[in-house]
């Protein structure tokens, strides 16, 4: 156990890793930045481990803390974090963009994970609204640096209606420092400032403000372009864990309500779940592009995590294992669907055939990573899904259970048809992939997937008491 | 009503104003002055609260309001304006003046009605609505307009109602004045990085849909 | 009853019919200044209405009744709302109490309908289309009225104009009231509007510009003179309510004597004026919008009333 003066000196490690790859990669010597990130990457993922190992909760001055929740999601980020920085070597080479320099791409890898991480080690609501909105400035030059009129599209789209919608959680976050007159989390947690119709009405205004960040149906339409158009790498962390920041952040909120939370905002919560995790799957099903497949995916999970939220109990402890899973999983997916893109040049479904012969290895991880992200057994995300729906029977909300199944199937049917088609598909001549194309760390996509396995079937050391502490934490039940 | 009241609500009326007006203009250079006056206006209030509190933070962020969204922004906008002429006008907002002006106005009773229902009680300052529906306003216009500048304009609109709200009714809102310049940091950036990567991009309207990024 | 004060109500009525063109001249002269023309008399009105007065009437084939009592209806209802509107006393003069506010609304309401069924009654194509120009603008115009209304109404707690005469009067606050800004903003724009300037209409000969005027093209001799006459005295009513209710609300000598009574018509034409002065230098600036956009114009005046009740709702009593 690592208490006291280290354990902070190991949170301003975690800062700093990431903060130091970003200032050593803008060095314009051949390798130096591929591995200031890489190096930065794993030292902050070490830190994280050795956080999460050390369950060191805790607050250190006014603004920094840690707890079971905290630890979780930067074990979550770091990982996604590393796995993504070892992967862009292959994309990066892959691709031939003018301003996509490697020095200016790890700069910005980096202060994208910075701004993540920085988002999980406060304690203040201010603070950490300010770590989501620097995700979005991070991420954003990364999308449109890509150059191409539909990545600049897309950026514009992604900058505006995300900082439109934070800007409505900023709102709430002054609704709250109005009516209780504090902005730490831990304290609101704890006390459970008295509800009002403020109150209520702030804990709405955030979930609509990083219910946009998180890509909650209505205000989803920035995702599936954002991804489709950032890099392979880039989208990877979108999905895996920018996306769960963003509902972190909520869910700090969240946690100001005493409990049981008030009916009419337990209501709002789940309708803002269950049409995302609906409209998600349907939505999946038409996509031509594989990148904006997985997009449309993410949403779905995202519905049926905030489902888990509104539902408490045993569901809000599913909703963390799905999303470690899920994080996992469709940073795996991401990857691949990097390496075909790379090797095709074009992320249509229609015109990928055959990857099985052509791209045997990344052809395998992708299955599987698809099986996991579908929320398949024994992966993790079927026990986050499973649990989630038996809370919402042990709630007594035989309808919510009925529509999460539906979502779930129609979206298992929808993305596995489709990535099916692209791998086992017979390839119609003049197919752009020829056989024998070279395949960047198929590894790590393997390595990934694994994880998201391993928090499904195994009792994986310290992370699943930590995931089992952290839904104790926000009110919720543990089987 | 005692001067402050009054001095509070003439200027929220002012700021009212402005908002129908940005709704309903459709060339550029005229929403330009509008966002400027906006942000005058809002200066303007915050110096008298300054003023009227003896508020350091205050004082800061009246400066900043109008350094930035007054003029530096502005500027930039109007730098934008001459590289993009077909940005200037945006047309189809033009034929629909009459729907955006009552869409405004509707926006903003709706949004009076919610904060009536649910928020007033707690703050009574005057005009303590008009954060609010300056918020609604400016989402409203980031939802009914195409034009990436009057788009921006819309993100700035917000990012006033934000600094209004914070100004009425939680002026002692720690990390205020840093979000400020955080939330001004990131409109330039915005404007800067981006429009001017769009120049050298596209130089087309971005009124074509494009075909990659539906679905 | 007090018979000054029957004296007073009468010197009112014929004010507002005697004084009329006399507005219309001056402003029609002052207009012709702008555009460094020397212009027509400030008593042309006056000529013009004799000639109308002296010449026969024609109907046109298959027009019905409705097109000679039309115009006369019109005339009357003017004089009506003539004799309850505070026009040259700040105290409710015996007749007032007949009509609120929104009464007298009504009455301008009757008197544009009545006009309306007798340029439908000539039958001609030009005459239906200004009918049909006018009432479609009218249906934005008319909401934004009754809303100014309203707000009128929120301010004073009452529907009675000499109530809100005297409040602003004696009300600083009250004057410079958000609502009290906006819904005289609101109105000015409707008084353009409605009285036929820029940028809505331009009077004149041509006649893609006009609403008002495309009513009269089939009336001649004494009607198309009672016709005129109705749309300056109507002009002229507008005016002064805008003036005394809601612009300049001072000046007015309360003495409730038939003096003071005088003395108030040359302070009302004072400020009447003033009001000229403004009405030209705003003609002299804008440029006509195309006819489609006149409902964006007139949308902005309603916009600007909704916003006046919504200062009052959000910021309230002054």
């Amino acid at each position: 156990m690592i208490v006291g003066p280290p354990t902070a000196t190991l949170l301003y490690l975690l800062l700093l890793a990431p903060a130091g790859s970003a200032v050593l990669a803008l060095i314009p010597y051949p390798g130096v930045s591929k591995w200031a990130s890489r190096t930065g990457a794993l030292v902050a993922l070490a830190v994280a481990l050795v956080l999460l190992a050390g369950r060191a909760d805790g607050t250190w001055g006014p603004y920094l803390g840690l707890d079971a929740l905290s630890e979780v999601f930067l074990v979550m980020v770091t990982g996604i974090y590393a796995t993504s920085a070892w992967y862009s070597e292959g994309y990066l080479a892959g691709v031939h963009r003018p301003f996509l320099t490697p020095q200016i791409y790890y700069a910005l890898l980096g202060a994208f994970a910075l701004a993540m991480v920085a988002t999980l080690v406060v304690t203040d609501l201010g603070l950490m609204w300010i770590g989501i909105e620097a995700t979005t400035v991070a991420s954003a030059l990364l999308v449109v640096l890509e150059r191409k009129p539909t990545s600049v599209e897309a950026a514009w789209r992604y900058t505006l209606i995300a900082s439109a919608g934070l800007t409505i959680a900023l709102f709430a976050l002054l609704l709250i420092y109005a009516t209780t007159g504090t902005l730490d989390a831990v304290t609101l947690a704890t006390d459970h400032p008295a509800l009002t119709l403020p109150l209520e009405m702030a804990v709405a205004l955030a979930l609509v403000g990083y219910g946009t960040k998180a890509g909650l149906f209505p205000m989803h339409t920035w995702l599936p372009d954002a991804h489709s158009e950032a890099p392979s790498p880039v989208s990877a962390m979108f999905s895996g864990v920018l996306l769960p920041t963003a509902l972190y952040a909520f869910a700090r909120v969240y946690a100001i309500l005493p409990r049981p939370a008030p009916a009419a905002l337990t209501d709002l919560v789940l309708a803002f779940g269950l049409t995302t995790a609906v409209v998600g799957a349907f939505l999946l099903q038409r996509q031509r592009s594989f990148k904006r497949l997985l997009a449309y995916s993410s949403m779905e999970v995202m519905g049926i995590a905030v489902v888990g939220i509104a539902v408490g109990g045993v569901a809000l402890y599913g909703a963390l294992l799905l999303l470690v899973a899920h994080a996992f999983a469709k940073s795996a997916s991401f990857y691949c669907a990097g390496n075909v893109l790379r090797a095709t040049g074009t992320n249509r479904v229609d015109e990928v055939r055959d990857l099985q012969h052509r791209m045997p290895r990344t052809a395998g991880a992708w299955v599987l990573a698809s099986f996991a992200v579908t929320g398949a057994p024994p992966f993790g995300t079927f026990l986050g899904e499973l649990l989630i729906v038996a809370g919402a029977v042990a709630a007594g909300w035989y309808w919510v259970a009925l529509v999460l199944l539906l979502a779930i199937l129609v979206a298992f049917l929808g993305v596995n048809v489709q990535i099916g088609r692209m791998v086992f598909g017979a390839a119609p001549d003049g197919s752009p992939v020829a056989p024998g194309t070279r395949e960047d760390r198929a590894s790590i996509a393997y390595l990934n997937v694994a994880v998201s396995l391993a928090v499904g079937v195994a009792t994986i050391p310290y992370l699943s008491t930590a995931i089992r502490a952290a839904a104790s934490l926000l009110g919720g039940s543990v089987p | 009503m005692d001067t402050s009241a009054e001095v509070l609500a003439l200027i929220g009326v002012g700021v009212l104003l402005t908002s129908l007006f940005l709704q309903s203009e459709s060339f550029v250079d005229p929403l330009i002055n509008g966002i400027a006056l906006q942000s005058l206006l809002l200066g303007v209030l915050l110096g008298w609260l300054a003023w009227t509190e003896h508020s350091v933070d205050l004082a800061l962020l009246a400066g900043l309001t109008v350094a930035v969204r007054a003029v530096v922004i502005p500027y930039v906008l109007r730098r934008q304006i001459r590289a993009f002429r077909w940005r200037i006008r945006e047309v189809h907002a033009a034929n629909r003046v009459t729907g955006h002006a009552l869409a405004a106005v509707a926006a903003a009773i709706v949004a009076w009605f919610v904060f009536q229902q649910t928020l007033a009680p707690s703050f009574p300052e005057t005009g303590a609505a008009l954060p609010f529906v300056l918020l609604v306003q400016g989402l409203l216009m980031l939802a009914t307009r195409s034009n990436t500048l009057v788009q921006v304009m819309g993100y700035l609109e917000e990012e006033n109602a934000i600094v209004y709200a914070g100004a009425l009714f939680a002026s002692a809102f720690p990390l205020f004045v840093e979000v400020v310049i955080f939330l001004d940091v990131l409109g330039v950036v915005l404007v800067g990085v981006i429009l001017s990567i769009q120049r050298d991009v596209t130089g087309t309207p971005e009124e074509v849909v494009l075909e990659e990024l539906s679905g | 009853m007090d018979p000054t004060q029957q004296v007073v109500n009468l010197l009112q009525a014929a004010t507002v019919l005697l004084l009329s063109p006399l507005l219309a001249g001056v402003l029609a002269r002052a207009k012709a200044w702008t555009e460094s023309r020397r212009g027509p008399s400030i008593f042309q009105p006056y000529f013009d209405l004799a000639k109308y007065l002296r010449k026969e009437t024609l109907r046109p084939q298959g027009s019905s009744r409705a097109f000679v009592v039309a115009p006369l209806v019109a005339f009357g209802t003017y004089l009506l709302i003539a004799i309850v509107v505070p026009i040259i006393t700040p105290y409710p003069i015996p007749y007032a109490p007949t009509v609120d506010f929104l009464g007298g609304g009504l009455l301008f309401g009757l008197a544009g309908a009545v006009t309306l069924l007798a340029a439908l009654d000539a039958g001609s194509n030009y005459t239906a289309l200004g009918a049909s120009r006018t009432v479609s603008f009218a249906a934005f115009a008319e909401p934004t009225l009754i809303v100014v209304f309203f707000a009128v109404a929120l301010i004073t707690g009452t529907n009675n104009p000499y109530v809100t005469n005297n409040l602003l009067t004696s009300s600083t606050s009250a004057y410079l009231a958000p609502t009290h800004l906006l819904v005289t903003a609101a109105f000015f724009l409707l008084l353009l509007a409605e009285t036929g300037r820029l940028p809505v209409e331009s009077a004149g000969l041509m006649e893609f510009g006009m609403l008002e005027d495309g009513r009269q093209f089939e009336h001649s001799g004494r009607l198309l003179g009672i016709l005129r006459w109705n749309g300056w005295m109507k002009q002229f009513l507008l005016c002064s309510v805008f003036l005394n209710v809601f612009a300049v609300p001072w000046g007015m000598i309360a003495q409730p004597t038939l003096l003071g009574a005088a003395i108030n018509i040359g302070v009302l034409f004072g400020k009447q004026l003033g009001l000229v002065g403004a009405l030209v230098a705003i003609e002299a600036t804008v440029a006509k919008v195309r006819l489609f956009k006149i409902r964006d114009y007139l949308a902005l005046a309603f916009s600007l009333a909704i916003l006046s009740v919504f200062a009052f709702a959000v910021l309230g009593a002054p």
